[in-house]
């Protein structure tokens, strides 16, 4: 049998992003791969370093798109640890409200794309359709479908009318029953089936030992998720229930994001439910002291963690954070060898990987 | 479990490296567990690591940065370790003295600093001591390494390639118009 090397990317049909894999084959089988990164290195580390603390809310919510909320979010709380502001709790759950709504549409949109990468183009615009009533509620909320801006440092800066509650309220409850359909079409079709269970193996040693995390890491058996294990804004009074599947593989991913879809909506519920009144956020800007923290938060793919240092002057002294992706990318190493070269873009596509997230 | 963890992970640090570290624990209002650890010398990261990897912990990320004396009269490199293990958040601080570019590879220990590593090489300039393959991660290998090479990709799609272009232009034709005219 022939050995060839096939090089995929930067810039082809089956990547959303340009990455550029070099891969080894044996006829059809994938034999092993290098992964090359950088297309889209826009230097945005840098670039945080030469903006005050505030400007930099702006640009943080710019590294990526479908997890934009969580980057201002994140940087927000690493910020406010180093000023020693505490939120109100208002804003805590707004800030979660705001995390869960970016999430279910993160995560309807990976399942999304995962349909329509098997081929299943009608689940592809049934789950993006439903995708859409989700934007309509940021557009609605925020004013905008994707860059929400809810984040300030020491609070949000939107909040909830009551007629409001009231539209998420029916938005989120219209979302469940066609959402049923869609995860009862994951779970029971046989072309799915055939083209997911088994497919991109991920074990869980492997996983533990790569450090990976988000779902792809919950598919794989490893209970991590930072809502829970390590609880911010209002998450230490909302109970999220984790979801942990244990088949390793590409379909065990997607059924993760689409119960976490569910989960995600019954803490949109239980946000609105529980939010108390209180202020949004403080009425000056504060002074950010010299000192450093950590934050974390779950973002829709997984632990974001960014890290602050201020030396007392307007700008920051060093910025810099890890997005969830950055460190799922290696699990194509373990994933890709062995499996079919028709495969890699369901493969790819199940770690829902974001190239502009990674190189910043 | 973090509470647990402190004394536990603390003990195991001092059988490794004496009393050669400053070490200080912050419990945030939720209950999180952050350790911040200095580390009299950049090489102690390994022993740091193989404690965090008997308990099948990970590098989250690893921050470098530049920083200035008290006298602001030099520059050392000083690398941020963010590592997690058993619900707790361990960050090991070590500074390399001046001059100084080589830096002891935990990927050995710990497979989750593969990237964070390579990352940490090409946009300081630094070497990684024992990595298994130190490869270039994002530039492209018609860029220089330089000590700060955070830098030229950023200028060079931060506008500054348009302005190369079109200066390129205006030279080509001679006594026209400049590019920033």
């Amino acid at each position: 049998m022939s050995n060839y090397t096939i090089p995929i990317g930067p810039l082809h049909v089956v990547l959303e992003e340009p990455v550029y894999f070099k891969l080894q084959v044996e006829g059809e089988t994938v034999k092993g791969l290098e992964i090359h990164s950088g297309h889209v290195h826009r230097g945005i580390e840098f670039l945080a370093m030469q903006r005050n603390f505030y400007q930099n809310i702006t640009l943080t919510e710019r590294v990526c798109s479908l997890c934009s909320n969580n980057h201002p979010f994140t940087y927000c709380m690493a910020v406010e640890k180093i000023a020693g502001i505490q939120i109100s709790e208002r804003a805590e759950y707004l800030r979660a409200l705001a995390d869960e709504i970016k999430r279910i549409a993160s995560h309807m949109f990976n399942v999304g794309i995962v349909a329509h990468i098997i081929g299943f183009d009608s689940l592809f615009m049934h789950a993006m359709e439903l995708r859409e009533k989700m934007q309509d509620v940021k557009e609605s909320v925020f004013g905008n479908r994707m860059n929400i801006s809810a984040n300030c440092i020491g609070g949000v800066r939107f909040d909830v009318s009551d007629e409001s509650r009231q539209y998420i309220l029916k938005t989120v409850d219209s979302l469940k029953k066609p959402l049923e359909e869609v995860a009862s079409i994951f779970m029971k079709d046989a072309s799915i089936l055939r083209r997911t269970v088994g497919i991109g193996v991920m074990p869980h040693d492997k996983t533990v030992e790569y450090g990976l995390v988000g779902p792809v890491a919950r598919a794989s058996g490893v209970a991590y998720d930072v809502r829970v294990q390590n609880p911010y804004a209002a998450y230490d009074k909302l109970k999220v229930n984790m979801v942990v599947e244990k088949g390793e593989d590409v379909h065990s991913r997607v059924v993760v994001r689409l119960k976490e879809i569910f989960e995600s909506i019954r803490l949109v519920e239980q946000c609105l439910h529980d939010m108390p009144e209180g202020p949004l956020h403080p009425d000056h800007l504060p002074t950010i002291p010299a000192g450093e923290a950590v934050a974390k938060s779950e973002a829709p793919r997984g632990e974001l963690i960014y890290y602050a240092r201020s030396n007392g002057s307007e700008i920051p002294e060093r910025i810099k954070w890890r997005v969830p992706t950055y460190p799922n990318w290696e699990a194509l190493n373990v994933m890709l060898p062995g499996s079919k070269l028709a495969d890699i873009p369901v493969i790819v596509g199940s770690i829902d990987p974001c190239v502009s997230c990674t190189e910043r | 479990m973090g509470q647990d963890m402190k004394e536990i992970f603390e003990e195991k640090l001092k059988k490794k490296l004496g009393s050669s570290y400053s070490l200080e624990w912050d419990t945030d209002k939720k209950g999180v567990v952050f350790g911040w650890c200095k580390l009299a010398n950049a090489e102690d990261i390994k022993y740091v690591a193989e404690a965090v990897a008997e308990y099948k912990g990970r590098v989250m990320t690893i921050s470098p940065l530049i920083t200035t004396n008290e006298n602001r009269t030099a520059e050392h490199v000083e690398i941020c370790y963010h590592l997690y293990f058993e619900g707790v958040n361990f960050t090991a601080q070590a500074t390399l003295p001046e001059g100084e570019k080589k830096v002891v590879s935990i990927t050995p220990i710990l497979k989750s600093a593969d990237w964070h590593e390579r990352e940490m090489q090409e946009l300081y300039n630094l070497q990684l001591a024992g990595h298994p393959n130190p490869e270039r991660l994002f530039l492209s290998t018609d860029i220089p390494w330089t000590d700060k090479t955070m830098i030229p990709l950023s200028e060079a799609l931060n506008g500054a390639s348009t302005n190369t272009l079109w200066e390129k232009i205006m030279d080509s034709r001679s006594g026209e118009a400049k590019a920033d005219e």
